[in-house]
C-alpha cells in the first residue's frame, strides 16, 4: 500500500522522486498533474504528499483546500527545482511543512517525511535509518569521542597496573629479612623486632590480618610447608614450627652454616641456603642436610622454587637473581638476571626473597618496602 | 559559558528563512519551534555549528515580517535528519518590535 503520494508534471522529476522514495524504504505513488493527484487523494488519502513546485499558487491553495477537506492529517512537502530561500519560506507558509531540493538523498526524503508526519501523530513505515548528514557534526560524537579517549587511558593504567614489572607496598618493619607466600597471604619477617607479619595483597597496598612474636631468636629466612613453617635465625638455627596461632617450635637444629639466610618448601623438601658458605642445601625430615650444592651468588639471602627451576636472590653489590637447574647429577646455573627496579632504587639490598603467583617478592634490607617483581625470562 | 534563555516561550511552528553569512551554504530554511525575547528554537535540516552568526527572517502575519535578525547558534542536538538549535539573539534585534511580534503571537 502506497504511503507517499507523489504529485510531479515534470517526468523526470516523477521518476527522481519516486526512486528516492523507493531508496528511503517508503512505497510512492507519482501522478503527473496536480488535478490528478487532488482527485487522487481525495479517493485513498496517503500519509504524505511530496509536491513538485507548482508555477501558480493557485494550485497551492486548491491542494491544500483539498487536504483540509479529506486528508486533514496528511501534510505535504515540496519539491524545489533549485535552492531559494524566499520560496522556500513563502511554500511553507501556504502549508508545506518543509521544502527539498535536489540533490535529495534518500536520507533528505525519509528525515523530511518523517518529520512531517510525526508532527500530526502518524509515522511514515520504513526499515531504512537515518544517518546524519555531516556526521562529524553530532554532538553525541564528542561524548562518544570523550568516553573513547577515558577507556583508552583507563585501559592503559589497566594494562600498565597488570604488566608492569614491578610494583612497590609500604611496610611498617624497618628489619624484614625474609618473606614467603602462603596461599592468599604474604608472610614477612623483621629480625629485629623478632615478629612474623602475615598480610593480604589488596590492590596497592597490604593489609595486616596477623603478627606473631618470638622473643628468643631473630628470625632471618621463613618457609611454610603444609602442616609446619620453618624459620632461620641469626644465632645459626633452622626451626620447625607447628601451623598454629603463636607457631610454637617443636624442632630446632643448627644451621649447616653459620649464616643462614634462605628457605623454601619445594612440596616435599627443605631447601636453605647461606651467605657465609654460598651454598644450597637440601635437607631431609630430621632437618640434617641431604645434599649441598655451590651457589652462584655473591652473597645469597633468599632461595625460591618456581617451574622445576630453583631461583638464588643475590644480596650482593648488584641486586640480581641466579636460576639453578637441576640435571640428574647435580645443578647447572645461569645468570645474573639484574632486576629493573634497581635503576629506580640505587642502594637496593635484597634481605629476603619468595617466589608466589608467578612474581618475584623481594624485602629490602633498609627496610619499609615490599617489592613484587616481574619473574625475569630464564635462558632454556 | 553558555546561557539558557531567561525570558518566557512562545510556543509556535513558523517557517523561518536561516542566511549563513560565514558558512559555504549561503541559506537555508527550518521551522521556529519557540520564540522569546533573547532567542528563538528552530528545526532545520540544515547544518548548525555552535557559535555560529545567522540572520533569521519569519513573517508572524501577512503584514508583519521581521528580518535578517542576528543570531548566535548557542546549542544543538541531532533529531532524525534535523538540527534542532537554540539561538540567541544579538544586541542589534529591535527589542521593542520583537515584543510587539510576541504580543501579537499570543494573542492570536
Amino acid at each position: 500500500m502506497r504511503q507517499v503520494l507523489i504529485i510531479a508534471p515534470t517526468p523526470s522529476v516523477r521518476d527522481y522522486l519516486v526512486n528516492v522514495s523507493q531508496q528511503a524504504g517508503i512505497v510512492a505513488e507519482g501522478i503527473e498533474s496536480y488535478p490528478a493527484g487532488i482527485a487522487q487523494l481525495e479517493k485513498d488519502p496517503p500519509v504524505l504528499v511530496v509536491l513538485e513546485n507548482p508555477l501558480k499558487d493557485e494550485d497551492i491553495s486548491k491542494l491544500t483546500e483539498s487536504l483540509r477537506l479529506h486528508a486533514p492529517v496528511t501534510p505535504f512537502i515540496v519539491y524545489l527545482p533549485e535552492r531559494n530561500g524566499e520560496l522556500a519560506l513563502r511554500r511553507m507558509a501556504q502549508g508545506a511543512y518543509d521544502c527539498l531540493v535536489p540533490p535529495v538523498s534518500a536520507g533528505d526524503f525519509l528525515a523530511a517525511g518523517k518529520r512531517a508526519v510525526s508532527r500530526v501523530g502518524r509515522r511514515l513505515i520504513t526499515d531504512k535509518t537515518l544517518l546524519p548528514p555531516a556526521w562529524w557534526r553530532r554532538p553525541s560524537l564528542y561524548v562518544y569521542a570523550f568516553l573513547a579517549m577515558m577507556a583508552v587511558l583507563l585501559g592503559t593504567g589497566l594494562y600498565q597496573w597488570f604488566t608492569s614489572t614491578y610494583r612497590v607496598y609500604r611496610l611498617s618493619s624497618e628489619h624484614p629479612t625474609a618473606v614467603c607466600g602462603v596461599q592468599n597471604e604474604v608472610w614477612v619477617t623483621d629480625w629485629f623486632q623478632q615478629i612474623l607479619s602475615r598480610f593480604r595483597v589488596k590492590g596497592g597496598y597490604l593489609a595486616l590480618e596477623d603478627m606473631v612474636k618470638w622473643g628468643d631468636f631473630q628470625p632471618v629466612a621463613v618457609a611454610a610447608a603444609p602442616y609446619y613453617v620453618y624459620t632461620a635465625s641469626a644465632d645459626g638455627h633452622i626451626r620447625r614450627h607447628r601451623r598454629d596461632e603463636n607457631l610454637p617450635v617443636v624442632a630446632s637444629v643448627s644451621s649447616p652454616g653459620s649464616a643462614p639466610s634462605g628457605l623454601t618448601w619445594d612440596g616435599k623438601t627443605l631447601w636453605s641456603c647461606d651467605s657465609d658458605t654460598k651454598k644450597v642445601y637440601e635437607h631431609d625430615n630430621q632437618l640434617g642436610v641431604k645434599n649441598s650444592f655451590e651457589c652462584p651468588a655473591q652473597v645469597p639471602v633468599g632461595l625460591a622454587w618456581h617451574k622445576d627451576t630453583l631461583w638464588i636472590a643475590d644480596g650482593g653489590d648488584l641486586p640480581v637473581l641466579w636460576r639453578m637447574v637441576y640435571k640428574g647429577s647435580g645443578f647447572s646455573s645461569d645468570g645474573p638476571y639484574p632486576l629493573t627496579i634497581a635503576r629506580k632504587y640505587k642502594d637496593l639490598k635484597i634481605s629476603g626473597f619468595t617466589i608466589w603467583k608467578g612474581r618475584a617478592w623481594l624485602v629490602n634490607e633498609t627496610g619499609r618496602v615490599l617489592i613484587q617483581h616481574k619473574m625475569p625470562k630464564g635462558k632454556n | 559559558m553558555v546561557e539558557g534563555r531567561i525570558s518566557p516561550r512562545l510556543s509556535t511552528s513558523l517557517p523561518v528563512l536561516l542566511q549563513f553569512p560565514e558558512s559555504d551554504v549561503p541559506e537555508g530554511w527550518g521551522r521556529i519551534l519557540d520564540l522569546s525575547m533573547s532567542g528563538v528554537r528552530v528545526e532545520t535540516r540544515w547544518n548548525l555549528k555552535i557559535g555560529q552568526v545567522v540572520y533569521i527572517t519569519f513573517v508572524p502575519q501577512s503584514e508583519m515580517r521581521l528580518d535578517n535578525l542576528r543570531a548566535r547558534v548557542v546549542r544543538f542536538t541531532w533529531e532524525d535528519g534535523y538540527f534542532v538549535g537554540g539561538l540567541v539573539f544579538d544586541e542589534s534585534v529591535d527589542q521593542a518590535y520583537l515584543r510587539e511580534v510576541l504580543m501579537y503571537l499570543v494573542s492570536r
